[in-house]
């Protein structure tokens, strides 16, 4: 493939399609509003198919791996198992306009399977974090300390306890600490992201930015 | 050599032996037994420790939602799954019952496919019955469902409601939910609400700031840090985490899950701060005594 198509044609594209979507936010034009919420809905339908082919890639590979009889066979077999569990959720929806919402298969596979496993999961967070506080928070200099002492009064006013205890002062204290210190701290980091994005689109559009299109751009 | 290395090993001996140095290393087996018991305690057998100040962030949002006039559109972001459900799904189930009490109209939309089932779940708590089996579904009440690619879909939808075409069971939505909204776009949303453990800011980013419609939140404790970047600003109130629901609960009266489950946070938070302190005890202990803390 030419240069041409490798490398400038992706880039008009992206050049082209910011532009409308920009001129958008800032533009009431009839339209120009039609061609973004086009390009939109379009970028939605690109989405799905990503997901479409990532499962018949992911699928080949795993079929593969069970027909060579390659170790850890049950992962992927499990794998396969679901997919076919989901497609005939698929099924349902296009042959008997079943909505995967009610569709009681999908909905059993949530609630036996995906919600304990996960709710699981994160619910084990709670002993780490445990384990982790009495292992890790130790009051070794002035910094430290200043962190332990916001980190007990955030959980002494999170939880209705601490107000049991010290009364309202804890509540004020740590709403300064969020309104105050949390605030200051987090507009910042998102200020400096947005600038940081900015800067990257900025790239993208004058060309200096190739990652996104792949090794053959960049090679070419 | 071999002399200084026996010297070397008594004294590892003698710092172990040592009581601060053991109050320093406690083996993690019994703090999660430590944890366990202080959990499930609670949930078992409730204390009935009172909740306290309702946070300003909770009146916000709950004080914005009352003053809304009778059939205003409210647009509620399940975007939570399983790992969110703990914390959030009280806070949702209560805004919910809140809006079908003051007679709003609701929209329910996910961009995570995990999020259907708890807009189910929170419409049977709050109506009774099955959302798409209600009386007013259609009228009063839709599911959008899930719609993919995260902010991008909802802008899609934001920009033209019938972007889906049907709703999450398959009806046409030119129902008559949207048939008498003037724009057919978020604009006509009187507020919004994003449920879960993602961001906060997508909500601004994408539904206050482009369509003027005001946001509000059911958020997970952890992000809290991330909303509070926004309020009072751009955002009437909030509810953080469990606390957040069991605040918003009390506030309708209807304790439900979120009250029930206070004890339980209360206890844990406290575990943890008495763990950090006895760690603490035994580090500066075993430091003045020369053993070094760990």
């Amino acid at each position: 493939m030419s240069v041409v198509a490798r490398r400038y044609i992706p880039w008009m594209f992206v050049v082209v399609v910011f532009t409308i979507v920009a001129i958008d936010t800032i533009a009431v034009d009839e339209t120009i509003h039609r061609w973004a919420s086009d390009l939109i809905s379009a970028s939605t339908v690109i989405g799905a198919f990503a997901v479409l082919l990532s499962i018949v890639m992911l699928s080949r590979l795993h079929i593969r791996r069970i027909l060579r009889r390659r170790t850890v066979l049950e992962s992927s077999i499990l794998l396969i198992c679901m997919w076919i569990t989901l497609i005939w959720g698929g099924v349902r929806f296009f042959i008997f306009g079943i909505s995967p919402t009610i569709e009681p298969v999908v909905q059993n596979l949530f609630y036996a399977i995906t919600a304990p496993g996960d709710a699981t999961m994160f619910s084990i967070l709670a002993f780490f974090i445990a384990s982790a506080a009495y292992r890790a928070f130790r009051l070794r200099n002035t910094d430290a300390g200043i962190l332990i002492a916001v980190a007990i009064i955030a959980m002494l006013a999170k939880a209705p306890i601490g107000e049991a205890i010290f009364g309202k002062g804890i509540i004020a204290i740590s709403d300064f600490c969020l309104n105050v210190g949390a605030k200051a701290g987090r507009r910042v980091f998102m200020m400096a992201m947005v600038l940081a994005v900015i800067a990257l689109d900025v790239r993208i559009l004058l060309g200096y930015e190739r990652g996104w299109m792949g090794r053959g751009a960049e090679e070419g | 050599m071999k002399g200084g290395g026996w010297v070397v090993e008594q004294r590892k001996d003698e710092k172990e032996k040592s009581i601060w140095y053991k109050i320093q290393s406690i083996d993690v087996k019994w703090i999660y037994l430590i944890q366990m018991i202080v959990i499930s305690y609670p949930l078992l057998r409730p204390i009935g420790l009172p909740l306290g100040t309702i946070s300003e962030e909770t009146m916000g949002i709950y004080n914005y939602l009352n003053n809304l006039p009778e059939g205003s559109i409210v647009l509620h972001c399940v975007n939570m799954g399983p790992t969110a459900a703990a914390e959030c799904l009280p806070g949702l189930i209560a805004i919910v019952r809140h809006n079908v009490e003051l007679g709003h109209r609701l929209i329910f939309y996910t961009n995570t496919a995990t999020g259907v089932p708890y807009i189910e779940e929170a419409a049977r708590a709050a109506l009774g019955t099955e959302l798409r089996d209600h009386p007013d579904y259609g009228t009063k009440y839709v599911n959008i469902g899930y719609i993919p690619q995260g902010t991008t879909g909802f802008s899609g939808f934001a920009a033209d409601i019938f972007f889906t075409t049907t709703d999450a069971y398959g009806n046409d939505l030119k129902t008559t939910f949207f048939k008498d909204l003037p724009t057919k776009t978020a604009a006509d949303f009187d507020f919004g609400i994003t449920y879960g453990s993602g961001n906060f800011a997508w909500i601004i980013t994408y539904l206050r700031d482009p369509w003027g419609v005001p946001c509000g939140g059911g958020i997970a404790a952890g992000l809290a840090a991330d909303a509070y970047a926004y309020y009072p600003e751009k955002t009437p109130g909030f509810l953080v985490g469990l606390r957040g629901g069991a605040e918003y609960e009390l506030l309708i009266k209807k304790p439900g899950l979120a009250a029930a489950g206070m004890d339980a946070q209360s206890l844990a938070h406290l575990s943890i701060i008495i763990m950090v302190i006895i760690g603490n005890i035994g580090y500066f202990a075993a430091r003045a005594r020369g053993r070094g803390g760990e």
